[in-house]
Parts: structure tokens; sequence; C-alpha cells
């Protein structure tokens, strides 16, 4: 152990800077590198992606990245893996870094499960006694069975998931970088990947993880940077910078119409480790639909919620969520959160009512947004955005958005 | 180890001790994916130098009637013999130049992904390719003994000779593949030189045959010296001039030096161009 704080650190940056040079042409990219630095006018325009990032991040510390696109996110975790060179400014990184960047980016279809283990494991760096001795466990956590000596061609993409990403986080990283490499593949593989994910934070393993899932970030994360245009915009605890994050992009912004999309009928048939919501449907009095009227204060809504899943799976929680027009989340019911759990019989199907009486949004168009999530509420199944469309109008002349429960005392 | 610390990193370019296991496994991928799935699988490596073999022989010893000048042995083994020996060189050489451009192109995640030593990729390109030329050295020996000639010990000394082409043909590796990631016309140009190469290359005559004027010039066709060599030790039983191997090996040691520092100037723009 050493006596000076950042030497100890998983990652420090300090006024971390990326410039990317913009060449009209591809030669003149050529030509600068050659003799671009005895020309007085310099061949491309450039563009700034990341600029005067200071950060620091303790060994073991879970650090979620967020921001809009462009922002520079993925920048910044390619600086941190070291397949991008910083422009300016100092970065250390200490420890093996394991990137989910692109899963399987190096697999070659011809070749069996076994080949492109051996392969990809040596690409990103393992000796080969390395990937003989653990070896039992990849294979095991992809859990492919026989078909580890089939041609990866032969495979379904939920598989092919599971043998890069157990290939890609087998090699016991001190540093494992994610880049929205959950929000592929069928549920069971998100659920599996997820769990492994939380073993490696339980382990102590520092983790920088990048979504625009608010919900996963503040569900994984101890601390969160949120970038913008470049800079870091605010770092500080998951829950503060995910709320402002989402404080931002909810400011209304015009031009943004939301339409209601109808769920799709889907046929109830689960594969293995899958669920499917299979319908949304609103009932207000004798109407019912995906596209209901109410009446602010007086109209009882309710929502029917049909899903299937897997039977083996745990039983799964549901989530509704209640936006506006401008994407704003109004409110939302997480069946967790509640002490609900939905029951499902033996082919896997279940169903819920969800149920708002004398429903206080004030007048207006809303959207219901219905997610069928793992049974911890940390990843979804299945989602049906905007699937249902309320129109509510109201009595009085009241404004806002929702009537808040009150009285009046002399 | 003391000294490689001490060297600028692109130097270790040209001993890729630390990457081994890699290549090696490469060089099977390689392999496995050029031969798998068809029905004689390996024996390929075999069959088709054969088959190119018979087509040349065919071609210019019973239509063009053509004889070797020097005149050694007339028959058509003797003849198929040394043109083999200049065209599997010639081989060796047009296949990892020709692979060359598209080497780093080809493999973008390697390069924007994760962590590679991507000069590598040109050894492996060349490791490949020198398996068939190591084929192409047994099939030379066979043939040789098979044609009734004795094999000389000499033709021990062919690895020896073709061990600058080797540098030489990685160095250009690293040129044309740093290269060929900014200008996609590379792979363009080059196919045209390497037909031109050929016929310029004394790989159907030997170099004597070539009008005197022209020796000098043709001298700095880098397959000049080495054909030559090749056919010297392969068949006619003489050691190599040292002298002059020492010069050219130089020569290519310094393209190959060149051409690793380039790569690792070139380098630092992949990423953003692929």
């Amino acid at each position: 152990m050493s006596s000076s704080p950042d030497s100890e650190a998983a990652i420090v940056a300090s006024d971390l800077g990326k410039r990317y040079e913009l060449f009209a042409q591809p030669q003149d990219r050529l030509k600068q590198m050659l003799w671009g630095r005895w020309r007085r006018q310099p061949y491309f325009t450039t563009h700034w992606a990341l600029q005067d990032i200071s950060i620091r991040i303790a060994p073991g510390e879970v650090v979620g990245l967020i921001g809009r696109n462009g922002a520079g996110k993925s920048s910044l975790l390619q600086l941190i893996c070291g397949t991008l060179a910083p422009t300016t400014g100092q970065l250390q990184v200490q420890g093996r870094v394991a990137a989910l960047l692109e899963l399987g980016a190096g697999f070659n279809p011809d070749f069996t499960g076994l080949e492109n283990i051996y392969m990809n494991a040596a690409i990103l760096g393992m000796r080969r006694e390395e990937v003989d001795q653990k070896l039992e466990s990849i294979v095991a956590f992809a859990d492919i069975g026989d078909f580890v000596r089939q041609p990866v061609k032969t495979y379904s993409s939920g598989m092919f998931m599971r043998l890069a990403f157990s290939v890609a986080t087998s090699m016991e990283p001190d540093i494992l970088v994610i880049d929205e490499a959950l929000s592929v593949g069928d549920g069971a593989f998100a659920r599996k990947s997820f769990e492994r994910i939380m073993q490696m934070k339980e382990q102590g393993k520092t983790i920088l993880f990048c979504s625009h899932s608010m919900y996963q970030v503040e569900a994984l994360c101890s601390r969160a940077l949120w970038l913008e245009k470049g800079r870091l915009r605010m770092q500080g605890s998951a829950a503060d910078v995910t709320a402002a994050y989402q404080a931002e992009i909810d400011a209304p912004q015009a031009g943004t119409k939301a339409t209601a999309a109808a769920l799709a009928p889907v046929a109830p048939a689960p594969g293995a480790g899958v669920g499917r919501l299979v319908s949304v449907r609103a009932q207000v009095g004798a109407q019912q639909g995906t596209d209901v009227s109410l009446r602010s204060g007086h109209s009882d809504l309710e929502l029917h919620i049909a899903f299937v899943i897997d039977p083996l799976l745990p039983l799964p929680g549901l989530g509704v969520g209640i936006s506006d027009s401008h994407e704003r989340t109004i409110s939302s019911a997480i069946s967790q959160e509640d002490g609900f759990t939905p029951s499902i019989d033996a082919q896997g199907r279940g169903s819920a009512v969800l149920r708002f009486s004398g429903f206080p949004l004030l007048k207006g168009s809303y959207f219901v947004t219905v997610i069928l999530l793992t049974e911890d509420g940390l990843h979804p199944y299945d989602m049906a955005k905007h699937c249902i469309t309320l129109r509510v109008t109201q009595d009085g002349l009241t404004q806002g958005v929702v009537a808040l429960p009150h009285q009046w005392n002399a | 180890m003391m000294l490689r610390a001490l060297l600028p990193p692109w130097m270790a370019y040209l001993w890729p001790t630390a990457h081994v296991d890699l290549i090696r496994q490469f060089v099977a991928r390689e392999w496995h994916s050029r031969y798998r799935q068809s029905l004689l699988g390996s024996a390929w490596a075999f069959i088709t130098p054969l088959l190119t073999l018979a087509v040349y022989t065919f071609v210019f010893r019973q239509v063009f009637k053509l004889r070797w000048p020097e005149g050694a042995q007339d028959s058509n083994l003797g003849f198929a013999l040394r043109v083999y020996a200049g065209l599997a060189l010639f081989q060796f050489f047009a296949e990892c130049v020709n692979r060359a451009p598209n080497l780093v192109l080809e493999q973008p995640h390697l390069v924007k992904k994760v962590v590679f030593p991507l000069e590598v990729l040109p050894w492996v390109s060349t490791c490949s390719a020198l398996v068939h030329l190591g084929i192409a050295w047994i099939l030379l020996v066979l043939g040789l003994w098979w044609s009734g000639g004795t094999v000389a010990w000499t033709v021990l000394a062919a690895p020896l000779v073709w061990l600058p082409l080797v540098v030489l043909v990685t160095g250009l590796g690293w040129l044309l593949a740093g290269m060929g990631t900014f200008w996609r016309d590379i792979g363009q140009v080059l196919s045209l030189a390497l037909s031109l190469l050929m016929f310029l290359s004394p790989i159907f005559f030997p170099f004597s045959a070539l009008p005197v004027a022209i020796q000098p010039w043709a001298q700095w066709n880098p397959l000049a010296l080495p054909i030559t060599m090749t056919r010297a030790v392969m068949i006619d039983g003489l050691w190599p001039d040292w002298t002059a191997w020492a010069w050219y090996a130089l020569a290519c040691v310094a393209v190959a030096l060149v051409s690793a520092r380039f790569f690792a100037g070139a380098r630092k723009g992949f990423a953003d161009v692929l």
C-alpha cells in the first residue's frame, strides 16, 4: 500500500481531453501524419469529444456514466480501455480492464465455440494456460451444452451472446467497462449477465457502467457521472445525478409528439428464460381498449395486463408508468414496491389488474407504458411503450398535472 | 530483456517473442478457415502447387517450347523444378504483399474494441504463407529425388536464404497495412504491380538470361537475389554467396525498421478511420 491516495485509485483522469481531427478526405489524414507538423495550416478541422475530464474512481466503486448520444461516453470508455489515446491530460488505469464494448465482435462463425473461446481469449490478452484452467467455467456459464463443439454460425443469437459474455468476463478483470452490452440479448441472458455483474460488484471489482436506462444506473451504481457535450456536467450519488439528468431530458421540448402504439399481439409461446407481455387493455366503466377517455377525479381506471413467461423462472414483477406528451414520467407503480406478486399458471400465463380510483391527473393526454420485470426488478423482460392513451377531461379550471388530495380549513 | 527496454517499442515489432502464442493461434485459424469444409482438406496445400506446376510446365514446355537457357537439365521435370523454385518464392511474396493493405482494414474490432498488438498481423500473414513455402520446399526435395538426381546438402541452406525475405515481407506488411488503412486504392495498384513483377522476376528464366544492359536495374528487384540463390542451393547444389546475402539481409532489415516505425505512427490514427 502506498501512502499517496491516487496510487490506490483504480482510475484517475486529470484534465483528460480527446480531440478528433476531422478530415475532408482520407488521404489528408496521411498527409497530416507525414508532414502536417511542419505546415502552418493543418489538413483538418477539430472536434473535441471530451474536455477537462477529471475523475477519480476508487477500487470497488461502481460508477454509472450517463449522458445523451454524442456526449462523449463511448470515447471516455475507449480511453479507459486503451483503444483510444488521449489528446490532452493524464489517465492512469490500474489493473486489468475487461471491456464489454461489443460482445463477440471477433468471433468467426465457421469455427466451433471452443475454438472461438481460445481465439477470443487470446485477443483479449489471456494466455493459453489461463484459458485451459477456466474453460470449464466459461462453458458452464455460457450454458450451450454440446453446441460448444459446433460452429458458431449454428448458434441462436442468445447462445452467441452468452458465450461471448462468458469469455469476456472470464478474464477476472480488476476493472469492468460495460457499454450498454446488457441491453441486447434475450431476457434470460440479460438476467444472467446482470447477475454476474452483481457478483463482480460483490467481489469488489471496479465497474464503469454506461447506460441510457436511469433505472439500471440507479439500481447498480453508487455514483454516477453525467457527461454533456464532452464535459463533465455533474458527478455525485447515482440517485442525485440520474434525477438531475432525468429532469433535464424531461424539460419540454418543442416538436416532440408522442404517439400511442397499440401492443402487437404476440403468440403466447415463451422460450426458455423469456417473458413477454401479451396484452394491455384499459377499462373505464363501459369503455375498453387502448384509447380511453376519463374524467379527472371521477373515473376509475383499470389496466388489465396479461403476460406469459417461462414457468421455470421466478415470478416476475410488473411496472407501469404514466407519462405525458413530453415524455415526462408523471407517476409509476412497481409491483415489487407495492408488495404484489402476480401469479402464473402451469403454462406460464399470468395476468394482473392495476386500478386507479378517481383518476387524479388533470386534463391532457397521457400514455401508459407497461414493463414486465425480473423478480428483483432490475431488468426488463419486455416493455410495451405507450401502449395505452388516456384522454383526461376535467370539470373545473384547476391548473397543473395532478390534483393532490387537499382540504381547505377556516 | 534489458536491451528491449532501451529500444523504442516499434523495434520490438521485428522480434515479437511476447506474442508467439497469439501468432500461432491466428496462423492455425487461417489454415483451418482456408481448408475447412473442403472435401480434401489440408491435402489442397499439396495439390494446388502440383497442379499449378503441371499447368506452367505444359504451357511453357509443350506450347511455347521453352528451354532453360543454361540447359542444365532438359527433362520436363527438371524444367518444372527450376520454375517452381522461383515460383514458390514469388507466390510467398505475392500472397503476403497482396493481403497486406487489408490486414488492419479487415479487423476493425481489433482496433476499436480491444487492446490488441496490431503489429502481429503482418507476422500472421507471413507465417501463414511460410507454411506454404515450407510445403514447396518438401515438394522440391521430393521432386529432385524423384527425378533421379542426388539431393545436395545445400537444400538445408534454403531457410537461411529465405530469412531476409521473410523480414522484408513482414516489413512491407507494416508499411502497406498502415497505408492501406488510409488509402484504399493501394490494393488495386498492388495487384497490378505484382503481376508485372511476376514477369520481371527470374521465374521462367535465369537472371543471366536478361539483357546485360538491364541486369544492374533488375538487381533492384527484391525477388531477383533470393530466387537465384534458391535455385543455386536447391537444384545446383551450390552454397550461397554469403556477402551478397549479408547485404541483401541488411537492406531487408532496414526496410522493415522504417516500416515498423511508420506503422507505429500510423496506428494511432487507425481507430479514427475505421
